[in-house]
């Protein structure tokens, strides 16, 4: 067996033995996690040289499934492993009171195999395969509360957002493959060719649901009516962070003006998702809309062409987000709710947690020496040295300093002020949880220099300016946001921001309602082409109908003309002798009568006998004098 | 050398003349025999699988002598385009006649009908003979219509109607291309292997008979605009007639489509081709749209066949079109797959409407809702479906979709805009789940029961398969692969 | 020589139509015959004038002459014999009376 497969099959057979088997259920799952931890970082150890470890698996005719890793790949592998492990750690503590677990613990581990055969896949079927299930994982597991309306419709609405946007990676996959004549994906990815401006722009759109940037960022903020540890999984490591790996993975590919709508996209989101987060009333959603910003930086960076910094900032991301939602988890439970209203003063509550969540929080925002500030830094060096895209680098700022300032807000809300706190102890295995990532979102930075090293991606060296810029955007904002109410720092901006910045209505207007006026269009159509149908039949059984009289009345033309037949027939039978017998005695009669009148000749006298030849000689003699003068 | 081909094809007529034999018999026995037949039928099937077919003409052939005057035989035989399509049917009667073992009302003359069909369904995919095919293909129908007519809900008259209509229309016009095909071959004969090797027609012959071979497939595809029926019968028909009608009797069209019009007129086939595809486009947009607006859960499934058969359409017509072969393999091995897949897939959601409608009394999806609390079986297995339905990696639809895309893409790019069709097909699930299945369970289905054993037996094949095609499509692939890359058009 | 033809074909018409004449207006079975006589007669001046001046070569004309005289010798012999028999048997040879042969 390839070490390949290490990673993947122990969750995948955890999920299939939790849903055969039913029993052991946190056990299982988080076996099948740490083995997959442990097998992910084995196979770093054996790909940390640059070499590539190959499986081919039977698929499609000509196309096999592949399964590729390499030193980034791996490295990816080790990231989602982790999290995964110790989202499920959190989550032995989380979901403790709640049923459906079997469902829960199979879904969490099927979800972690496909993310790692997502990392792993080395062809375009299978990531898109992958691609897909991790789709259908996260709708089971937001809607996981399924009786709940609101998760129900967050579910559905994850689902179609995120599979919508996938048919740009669909179609680009397609042309990678028609172009390349592979669905290897490092082949078609050299190849490049005429296709690969509509193919990256594609590939974009795919990385836009997945990675809820704007104008798809909606559904990642409904998306919080899951239970937490999903929460914290979908967006560290997972789903979400599917579309910014798919872009690190392709950015070969990506020409420049592809980069430059990469960019585009990921400026924008950060500074959007950034004010939307700072407006937010809520923890989870505002660490939401914070995901969705965070994602933006990573595509400046792609979008700078250093997909090295946005991988960076990608692996500090998923250690640094899932803390923060794991310790939002624990709050939650803390005081049954999420709303900062509720959350007031449960950081001196729950004092470890809490502290967690602030080392989680300064990384984000970028405070030395936690692992966000080496990421963003990054980032933002990247921004500042792209070539003709001058406004990358301020709107890369721009984002760090919203980091700053919400992230501030989160901790003074959840630090000042008091509220009831309900008597449910916290749980080791949460706490546990949240140190286990808190860890290595505060160290992870040292580890960057190896991973650069391992990599063998081109870099750009943070310069003085951009780190000073980089730490003064963070240092601002955390003042701002400790110090100054969102609604103020805001102004005209807030009630906006609070509705989601969504450009009248959003998505649902724009996209969702023509679709189901054309639904409904056609179902009008169906009615009337049924109709026209029906009437149709209709006429052919009125026609049928007619024929039918007709055919009645023939009928009867036929029974009148047997009728009259028959009564002649009878006639002739009663009057047989007598009619015909009468016929032949008339017909004698007529015969003798005849004869008497020729008898008349007959005189029996000789003169007439003599007088009848000579007028006959004399007639025949005429005839035939006439007929040799006409002759002649 | 056993005639495998013949014996699963006659069995179930056997089963039938037996049940019809019985001088009064139990309804217990009428199912039971049912059953043994359909099972070993499926058997039957099984084994002509794995004789497989070699990959280039026909497999397993079987001729006697019919009519040889005119060059009508009894011929049959198989190759990688029908084998799936008869194991899928051996598979969906099996399992209909396990579904419909709870029936009490006049038992017997339904199930004979059903294995009249049977026998109806698999002789139409392994005739090799233009007459055979057609008396096959006629047979189903009149059993499909006594099925709907006799045992079908509320309105069945009108639907009946509504398929006798089609029926009427769509016939004829195949009578004719065969009669067509038959005076255009240099020796007069019924021969469909003659008729591939050697097109007979060509020009404007070939264009008319192609165009009469369109309407009848077109009409029982269904492509739109010939696809009211569609609705209106699966909606009347009991829920057996609706699997079988979904499952099997629509890839007649589509395999007519294959084995007619793609193969006998190749030609005439690439010339129309655009026409074709754009047939196909509209049918997977339309009735993706039309699903969309359904608020009944039949009707709603019934508009995804529309919609995956059009991908069906498009696939073949990107299979006529296009002058790579590489690409044409991939276009008609997703279709193939397609018809399968669909086969399996819709077979089951039908199955797991008839369960709700059976236990609610009702498909309106605004009257049901939160029934996964309250049916947590049924709940899931309809989930599972429907994500299959939605095509979704890892189970039936994905590869066959996959493979149509791609070969569409390559072959004539701009009908890939069809793909909008999964997006739509998924809103349309998710909208039906979500109103259906979750949410608050509604006092009034507290005491619903969940799947008995007979239902899962019936249910539970097809999800199997469902996901053993999703995750590993090279089983079914590799036969139908080895056939449509040796195809030669 | 025509004129001589003609002028027998005139006495050849002459006897015949007095023939015919006599034939017709005459009652006595006697006069009757002698009529039918004249008759033949003037066919027999034809046939010997058509034989003298068209074929007095061949001798075929003259034989027809001599079998229509034997006719008319059988006849009148024929004829006699009738009238004798009617006088006989009714007394007289007024034809006007002779009406047994009535059908």
């Amino acid at each position: 067996m390839s070490a390949v497969l290490l990673p993947i099959l122990p969750p995948l057979i955890a999920a299939l033995a939790l849903l055969v088997l039913r029993r052991g259920l946190a056990t299982m799952a988080l076996g099948g996690a740490t083995l997959s931890l442990g097998g992910s970082l084995w196979l770093l150890a054996r790909v940390a040289g640059g070499q590539t470890e190959t499986l081919l698996l039977p698929g499609l005719p000509e196309m096999p499934l592949r399964l590729v890793a390499g030193p980034m790949t791996a490295l990816l592998a080790v990231a989602v492993a982790t999290v995964g492990t110790f989202v499920l750690i959190y989550a032995v503590g989380y979901m403790k009171r709640e049923s459906g677990l079997c469902r829960f613990y199979a879904v969490m581990s099927l979800f972690l195999a496909a993310m790692q055969s997502l990392v792993l896949a080395g062809d375009w079927v299978l990531l898109l395969a992958v691609w897909e299930l991790i789709g259908l994982c996260s709708y089971l597991l937001i809607g996981f509360w399924f009786q709940r309306p609101e998760a129900a419709d967050a579910a559905g609405r994850a689902f179609l957002y995120t599979r919508s946007a996938d048919l740009g990676l669909y179609v680009a996959v397609f042309m990678l493959i028609g172009s390349a004549g592979t669905s290897e994906i490092a082949a078609s990815l050299e190849a490049g060719g005429s296709a690969s401006t509509a193919a990256g722009l594609l590939l974009l759109l795919a990385a836009m649901g997945k990675s809820a940037q704007v104008p798809l960022q909606d559904w990642l903020m409904r998306a919080m009516a899951g239970p937490t540890p999903v929460s914290a999984l979908l967006h560290s490591a997972t789903l979400v962070a599917a579309g910014a790996i798919l872009l690190i993975r392709s950015a070969p590919l990506l020409t420049p003006e592809v980069l430059l709508v990469v960019g585009l996209v990921g400026g924008v989101t950060t500074v959007a998702a950034g004010v939307i987060a700072l407006a937010e009333r809520d923890l989870k959603r505002l660490l939401a809309a914070s995901t969705a910003s965070q994602y933006g930086l990573m595509l400046v960076a792609v979008g700078a062409g250093v997909p090295l910094a946005a991988l960076l900032h990608l692996l500090a991301h998923a250690a640094i987000k899932s803390t923060l939602f794991l310790a939002a988890g624990d709050f939650q439970h803390a005081r049954g709710g999420t709303g900062f209203d509720q959350l007031e003063g449960v950081g001196r509550d729950r004092p470890w947690t809490f502290a967690g969540f602030v080392l989680a929080a300064l990384a984000l925002a970028g405070i030395p020496p936690l692992s966000g500030f080496f990421s963003k830094d990054a980032v933002i060096a990247a921004a500042l040295s792209a070539q003709g895209t001058a406004w990358l680098g301020p709107l890369a700022l721009a984002g760090a300093l919203l980091t700053g300032g919400y992230m501030a807000r989160a901790l003074c809300l959840l630090w000042r002020g008091s509220g009831e706190t309900r008597p449910v102890a916290g749980s080791a295995w949460m706490t546990l949880g949240v140190w286990g990532l808190a860890v290595p979102a505060t160290i992870l930075g040292l580890a960057f220099g190896p991973i650069e090293a391992v990599l063998d991606l081109p870099a750009v060296t943070a310069g003085t300016l951009a780190v000073l810029l980089g730490l003064l955007a963070a240092a601002c904002g955390l003042g701002l946001g400790w110090l100054v109410p969102a609604p103020r720092l805001l102004g005209p901006v807030y009630p906006w921001a609070r509705r989601g910045l969504s450009v009248g209505g959003g998505l649902t207007v724009w996209v969702g309602r023509p679709a189901m006026a054309v639904a409904r269009g056609c179902e009008r159509l169906e009615g009337r082409l049924y109709e026209a149908v029906l009437s149709l039949g209709r006429a052919g059984l009125f026609l049928a109908s007619a024929s039918e009289r007709a055919e009645r009345g023939l009928f009867k033309i036929v029974l009148c003309v047997g009728r009259v037949s028959l009564r002649v027939a009878t006639y002739v039978r009663f009057g047989d002798e007598r009619r015909i017998d009468g016929l032949i005695f008339a017909l004698v009669a007529a015969v003798r009568a005849l004869g008497a009148r020729a008898r008349n000749l007959q005189s029996g006298l000789i003169h007439h006998s003599l007088a009848i030849s000579a007028v006959a000689i004399a007639v025949t003699l005429a005839v035939l004098l006439f007929a040799s003068s006409t002759s002649f | 050398m056993l005639p495998l081909v013949s014996l699963t094809l006659f069995l179930p007529l056997v089963g039938a003349v037996l049940i019809l034999c019985l001088p009064k018999p139990a309804t217990r026995t009428v199912h039971v025999i049912a059953i043994i037949t359909a099972a070993l039928t499926l058997i039957g099937a099984l084994s002509m699988w794995f004789q497989g077919a070699s990959g280039a003409g026909f497999s397993q052939v079987e001729e006697l002598q019919w009519i040889p005057a005119i060059g009508a035989a009894y011929r049959v035989g198989v190759d990688g385009i029908s084998l799936p399509l008869v194991l899928l049917s051996a598979v969906l009667f099996l399992v209909a006649v396990i579904y419909t073992s709870s029936l009490r009302e006049r038992p017997r003359a339904y199930i004979a009908l059903v294995l009249l069909l049977e026998t109806a369904s698999i002789g139409t995919f392994t005739a090799l003979d233009g007459i055979l095919f057609y008396v096959f293909f006629e047979v189903s129908l009149v059993s499909m219509y006594f099925m709907i007519a006799g045992w079908g809900h509320e309105d069945r008259q009108r639907a009946a109607l509504m398929f006798f209509i089609y029926t009427l229309l769509g016939s004829l016009p195949l009578l004719l291309a065969i009669l067509g095909l038959y005076l255009g071959s240099p020796e007069p004969t019924f021969d469909m292997r003659a008729w591939i090797e050697n097109p007979p027609l060509e020009g404007a012959a070939a264009m008319w008979a192609l165009i009469a071979m369109l309407i009848t497939f077109a009409v029982k595809i269904p492509a739109v605009p010939l696809h009211t029926w569609l609705p209106a019968a699966h909606v009347q028909a009991p829920t057996v007639g609706s699997v079988i009608l979904a499952g099997v009797m629509l890839k007649f069209g589509t395999y007519g489509l294959v084995r007619f019009a793609l193969q006998m007129t190749p030609d005439a086939f690439r010339e129309a081709g655009v026409v074709v595809l754009v047939l196909g486009v509209v049918s997977a947009l339309y009735g993706a749209f039309a699903a969309l607006a359904q608020s009944d859960l039949k009707r709603l499934v019934a508009y995804t066949s529309v919609n995956h058969m059009g991908y069906v359409i498009v696939g073949v017509a990107v299979a006529a079109l296009t002058l790579d072969p590489s690409v044409r393999t991939v276009a008609l091995d997703g279709a193939v797959l397609q018809m399968f897949s669909h086969g399996l897939v819709t077979g089951a959601l039908f199955l797991l409407v008839g369960m709700i409608q059976d236990r609610a009394h009702t498909r309106e999806m605004g009257e049901l809702g939160g029934l996964l609390k309250t049916v947590p079986m049924l709940g899931w297995t309809f989930v599972l479906a429907a994500f299959a339905s939605l095509g979704l990696p890892g189970l039936a639809h994905f590869p066959a979709e996959f493979q149509i895309f791609l070969a569409t893409l390559s072959g004539s790019p701009a009908a890939v805009v069809v793909i909008l069709g999964i997006a739509i097909i998924a809103g349309t699930f998710l909208k039906a789940l979500r109103e259906t299945f979750l949410g608050e369970p509604r006092q009034r289905w507290q005491s619903m029961p969940d799947l008995s054993a007979r239902e899962w037996l019936a249910v539970g094949p097809l999800l199997v398969l469902t996901v053993g095609t999703g995750v590993a499509p090279s089983w079914v692939l590799g036969i139908i692969h080895r056939t449509t890359s040796a195809l030669a058009l | 020589m025509t004129l001589v033809l003609i002028v027998a074909l005139v006495t050849g018409a002459i006897l015949c139509g007095i023939g015919v004449y006599g034939a017709l207006s005459q009652t006595n079975l006697v006069m009757i015959m002698m009529g039918v006589e004249l008759i033949l007669a003037g066919a027999l001046v034809n046939l010997v004038a058509f034989w003298r001046f068209l074929h007095p070569e061949s001798y075929s004309g003259q034989m027809f002459v001599l079998v229509v005289m034997t006719v008319m010798a059988v006849e009148m012999a024929v004829g006699f014999g009738v009238a004798i028999a009617r006088f006989r048997a009714k007394g007289s040879v007024e034809m006007e009376e002779a009406g047994d042969l009535k059908g």
